[in-house]
């Protein structure tokens, strides 16, 4: 973008209805592609009113009247713990997911870009992306065959004299799992950022540190880490906006009737109430929530990256 | 493998360092085999008998090789119907999405169109802020799409993501060629389908096949959109087919009801889901990465 500053001013100068007719071409492809924009992102936008209506059905959004008080809804959603909870394993589980997710491809990255033979690499490489591949549906079905009552896992422990462990239906366990199957899922494909961002570390510094005695893993302490640490703290930042905000089909595909307590996250706790109960203002008010908080995240973490002196996203 | 990798010394003063090289392999053939397991193990359990299964001796290799849940998989016309539909809907999601990402990165990749500033904006917003699952839900509701499958295709139809990944490289492209393609009279649309897009082919294969993926894999929008039976996609079918064929109200496959049958029959529908994913899988690595490449040069 800002390579490209110098050339838009010299650009400018040009009235409104001459820049229609100079570029009436590019103007016409955007038909197709506007269209949908304001169709279905940004005409959705109204729906968000509903949060403040009494809605009906029958009367549309625009003919149902406004709540009273406006924020009835809202402070609904606040007074209701089932609510909080759903919150709570929203953060809960966001911040395993970060602890445990987040260094993994950094550490895997710098052990793959070690690997001298570029076919050990490469079948590494490919091996390590596929579960990236699968659908949370098919990685939901392979974590309850796997690790189901009658799964190869407790079959093993029993064989070894242990007490099969119920991995999936204990809330603890299930944490667990969630937490593993996203590390398992993500892990891999993670990598791909980070090997690029490695693969841009001149290649000097590390002479220049083989120079002064440093071994290898020195050299990836002192070297490497800090060459790909921008990309790092850029990666932690978007990390980090979606805290609040959390998708559907993972927890969704995890989830059993003995763990909802757990399980229940602001995506699943919406489409319960507002997709299978119909409360729709309901469910609107916590998306609403949802979406600021999420942005206020953003906003945030850019700011302390900023601080710090790492050059914020935006 | 540890082996190969360490005879061959990386500096200059052939130093190796295989105590890491040893480590190193460890932790990463121990993923690598993790990653890969699971998969094989369901295969595995698709092709045995159901005797081995039941007394749970399966684990890597199949036992007693039965195809025997194959061919019920096959023989449930819902399961064909759903395999169809998906890859239908699949086809056509990625068509609409290709022309709609291509007529938006291209005007947005000319760093001479007055406006692009706006539109850059314009399309970036909704990537930081959309209306939530009910507001897309209630919206879909109003223009009638409920239960129709374009309500799959319309509302994620141009990705901003892979747009911007699309203008990035349309960006990179010489602008000589534009420049001589116009003096010979031809105007921006032209230059788009004659000049660049032959140009782009890998991008625009990469852009296709992340559209493809995504089509494919998405569950959460036919759970929120789709109601009747007959247009479920593939994922969705196989959710009911492991996770609710306990409960009766599911059509099974024939022989459902014997829980031991179904587990082997659950197994073979996992497998006949992902085929399609682990066909195109080798096409799919090199252009993700590749994809993924494209996209980070500019960030």
């Amino acid at each position: 973008m800002q390579k490209d500053a110098p050339r838009q001013i010299r650009y400018k100068r040009m009235s409104f209805f001459k820049a229609i007719k100079t570029y009436k071409w590019l103007y016409l492809m955007l038909i197709i592609p506007l269209t949908q924009y304001f169709l279905f992102r940004y005409a959705p936008l109204s729906g968000l009113q509903v949060a403040f209506k009494e809605f009906s059905v029958f009367k549309g959004i625009s003919g149902s009247p406004w709540a009273s008080p406006l924020f009835k809804y809202f402070s609904e959603v606040f007074e209701s713990p089932k609510f909080w909870n759903a919150v709570k394993n929203t953060v809960k589980l966001n911040l395993l997911d970060l602890l445990f997710g987040f260094p993994m491809p950094i550490i895997l990255a710098i052990m793959v870009y070690e690997m001298r033979s570029m076919k050990v690499k490469k079948l590494y490489q490919t091996l390590m992306y596929l579960p990236h591949f699968l659908s949370w549906v098919i990685i939901g079905s392979l974590v309850s065959k796997i690790f189901g009552t009658s799964g190869p896992i407790n079959t093993m422990i029993t064989q070894m004299g242990g007490s099969s462990i119920n991995f999936l239906m204990d809330e603890g366990n299930w944490v667990a799992m969630y937490v593993a199957t996203g590390v398992w899922q993500s892990a891999g494909w993670g990598t791909i950022i980070y090997l690029a961002a490695i693969s841009g570390v001149n290649t000097e510094l590390y002479e220049a540190a083989e120079v002064d005695g440093c071994g290898r893993l020195r050299r990836i302490w002192y070297v490497t880490l800090p060459c790909i640490m921008p990309t790092i703290v850029i990666m932690l930042i978007l990390r980090l906006g979606q805290m609040v905000g959390i998708g559907f089909e993972r927890p969704y595909v995890m989830m059993n009737k003995m763990v909802t307590d757990s399980a229940d996250v602001i995506s699943t706790f919406v489409y319960d109430r507002g997709i299978l109960n119909r409360q729709y203002p309901f469910a609107t008010a916590v998306d609403i929530f949802g979406s600021v908080v999420n942005m206020c995240f953003v906003i945030g973490a850019n700011v302390i990256t900023r601080r710090m002196g790492e050059g914020g996203l935006f | 493998m540890s082996n190969v990798a360490a005879k061959k010394p990386r500096t200059a003063k052939g130093r190796r360092y295989i105590g890491s090289e040893i480590v190193f392999n460890v932790i990463l053939t121990i993923f690598v085999l993790l990653c890969v397991l699971p998969v094989i193990h369901v295969i595995a359990k698709s092709i045995s008998g159901r005797a081995p299964v039941v007394a749970g001796k399966v684990y890597l290799l199949p036992k007693e090789i039965d195809f025997s849940a194959y061919a019920s998989v096959f023989n449930d016309p819902t399961m064909i119907r759903s395999m169809w539909f998906s890859i239908v809907w699949t086809a056509i999601y990625t068509a609409l999405s290709m022309v709609s990402t291509i007529l938006l990165a291209y005007p947005l990749s000319r760093h001479y169109l007055p406006g692009r500033k706006t539109l850059m904006i314009i399309v970036l917003i909704p990537m930081y802020f959309t209306g939530g699952t009910i507001a897309n839900f209630l919206w879909v509701k109003q223009m009638g799409l409920i239960d129709s499958p374009w309500s799959l295709v319309l509302p994620i139809l141009t990705s901003t993501y892979n747009t911007i990944i699309l203008r990035n490289f349309f960006e990179s492209v010489p602008t000589s060629l534009e420049e001589s393609a116009k003096l010979d009279g031809c105007n921006d649309f032209q230059i788009l389908v004659r000049i660049i897009l032959p140009l782009s082919t890998a991008s625009l294969a990469t852009i296709a096949l992340f559209y493809a993926v995504a089509r494919w894999n998405n569950y959460a929008d036919v759970r929120y959109y789709i109601n009747t039976s007959s247009k479920f996609t593939l994922q969705m079918k196989l959710y009911q087919v492991v996770f609710a064929s306990s409960s009766s109200d599911v059509s099974m496959v024939e022989g459902g009801k014997n829980a031991v049958l179904a587990e082997t029959i659950q197994c073979a529908a996992v497998v006949f889901s992902t085929v399609p994913i682990l066909i195109v899988y080798p096409f799919l690595q090199k252009y993700f990465v590749q994809g993924v490449m494209i996209g980070a040069v500019k960030e």
